[in-house]
């Protein structure tokens, strides 16, 4: 994917949203580098300094963070895509629909009625363009956003249909809820999906800053480098948080890709057994074990990001 | 009868190309006559579904067997939807009379299935 590059325009048109709210990113290349668990931790933390936190879990293909804070999934809300359905009596075979389909999801074969192939985003810009209204449009359910609140934070989540393929169309759907009544909230903290992909890109949009959570190994370095340069291309602030940063050679590991990206390390959490059991308890450490060395590194990270987002 | 060359270059000393859904030209070629025509492939460069699209201009030329390289799923989906034949298997190097020549001479196989080559079939989710 990230071969385009954005215009000014695009750029503005990407990150403009309709509060005032500062939005915090936390996302890494890889997965399985405990970013779910450093956005709960944040956002929990966040929250018990006083905050008004909107927790939004954008991974929607593998969504967790209720489960990190052991909070049922509240107050489901459907997510339904429009997709063409033909009426083959009606059909003049004209292929007016297939030009009209900019994902080419639609495929005319001679002489015959289009099926529906490819990737369809419901834009319904083929059913728009059909002359003969041969066709009509039917409404497919590709997942559900859900709100659940908990004292102080509130969880957003969105879960895409197993075995369906827009997860784009669900971060946007929960973007939307969260737009609905954003203005309440003191900060919103996206937990993004892993990789760099247009899900990626569609939670990303709007945050004023990233943090990329990566650990120290080779691969770890590899996506975290894709990961810098999205936000780059997004013109996103980055900084990196430092997972499992006890690993040998992790400093030697992580500061030349620092380096060489302008990226400062705004954290480094060290393997702790502690944090492991929080995670296994589904109860973020900040919680849990205020005093253990993880839970401090995650306070100080929350008073810091208060000082720069939360005047 | 119309057979489609998946090409990197026009007319019938071009090579192969191996993709179906990204070649940048389909070199038409009615193998008794030798007549031909190359057309440039719109969906080379296309975000999303470029083998579905692929596979519409060359449905749309009534064209009737690809040679070609490789043929990801979608594509595939299609080409056998329009009642098109798929010979896969063609290497880069060839020069596209000679894959006219191998088809007309029997020594091409009817694909069995979709290919999914990695990092050249597709591109995974957007
Ligand atoms: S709704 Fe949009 S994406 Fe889906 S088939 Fe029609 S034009 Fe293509
Ligand atoms: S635009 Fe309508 S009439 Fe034309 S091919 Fe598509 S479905 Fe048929």
């Amino acid at each position: 994917m990230t071969a385009e590059v954005f215009t000014a325009r695009q750029l503005e048109a990407l990150h403009d949203h309709p509060y005032a709210t500062p939005v915090i990113a936390v996302t890494g290349g890889k997965g399985g580098v405990g970013k779910s668990t450093v956005a709960v931790n944040i956002a929990a933390a966040l929250a018990a300094r006083g905050h008004a936190v909107a927790l939004v879990d954008a991974d929607t293909e593998a969504p967790n963070n209720h489960i990190l804070l052991s909070l049922p999934l509240k107050d489901h809300i459907d997510v339904q895509v429009a997709m063409p359905l033909v009426e083959p009596s009606l059909c003049t075979h004209c292929g007016d629909c297939i030009a009209a389909c900019r994902r080419n999801a639609l495929f005319l074969p001679p002489d015959q009625t289009p099926i529906l192939m490819g990737e369809c985003n419901g834009c319904k810009a083929c059913i728009n363009a059909c002359p003969t209204g041969a066709l009509l449009t039917r409404w497919m359910s590709v997942g559900a956003t859900c709100r659940t609140e908990s004292g102080n934070l509130t969880l957003f989540s969105g879960e895409l249909l197993p075995g369906r393929e827009e997860s784009t169309i669900i971060v946007r759907a929960l973007k939307d809820r969260l737009a609905a009544e954003a203005d309440r909230f003191d900060i919103i903290v996206v937990d993004t999906a892993p990789g760099v992909h247009c899900t990626v890109i569609a939670a990303l949009a709007g945050a004023g800053c990233a943090y990329a959570v990566t650990e120290p190994t080779r691969v770890g370095m590899h996506d975290l480098g894709l990961i810098l340069d999205l936000c780059e291309m997004l013109a996103i602030p980055a900084r990196i948080i430092l997972n499992r940063s006890n690993l040998s050679g992790s400093q030697a590991t992580i500061a030349p890709e620092a380096a060489s990206k302008d990226v400062t390390v705004a954290a480094s959490i060290p393997h702790d057994s502690i944090l492991l059991q929080s995670y296994v308890k589904g109860l973020p450490v900040v919680g849990t074990n205020p005093d253990s060395p993880a839970a401090r590194i995650f306070t100080d990270l929350a008073a810091r990001i208060e000082r720069e987002w939360l005047k | 009868m119309k057979i489609c060359i998946t090409a990197s270059g026009h007319g019938l000393d071009a090579r192969v190309d191996e993709r179906f859904g990204r070649a940048p030209f389909f070199v038409l070629v009615d193998p008794d006559t030798m007549q031909h025509e190359t057309i440039a492939n719109p969906a080379m460069d296309a975000g999303q579904g470029a083998g579905i699209a692929a596979a519409q201009s060359v449905a749309q030329k009534g064209v009737n067997a690809v040679l070609t390289g490789f043929v990801g799923p979608k594509a595939y989906a299609a080409l056998q939807a329009a009642g098109i034949a798929i010979y896969d298997g063609l290497s880069a190097g060839m020069e596209v009379k000679t894959a006219v020549k191998n088809y007309s001479d029997g020594l091409l196989r009817r694909s069995t299935g979709a290919q999914a080559r990695k990092g050249s079939a597709g591109r995974g989710r957007s």
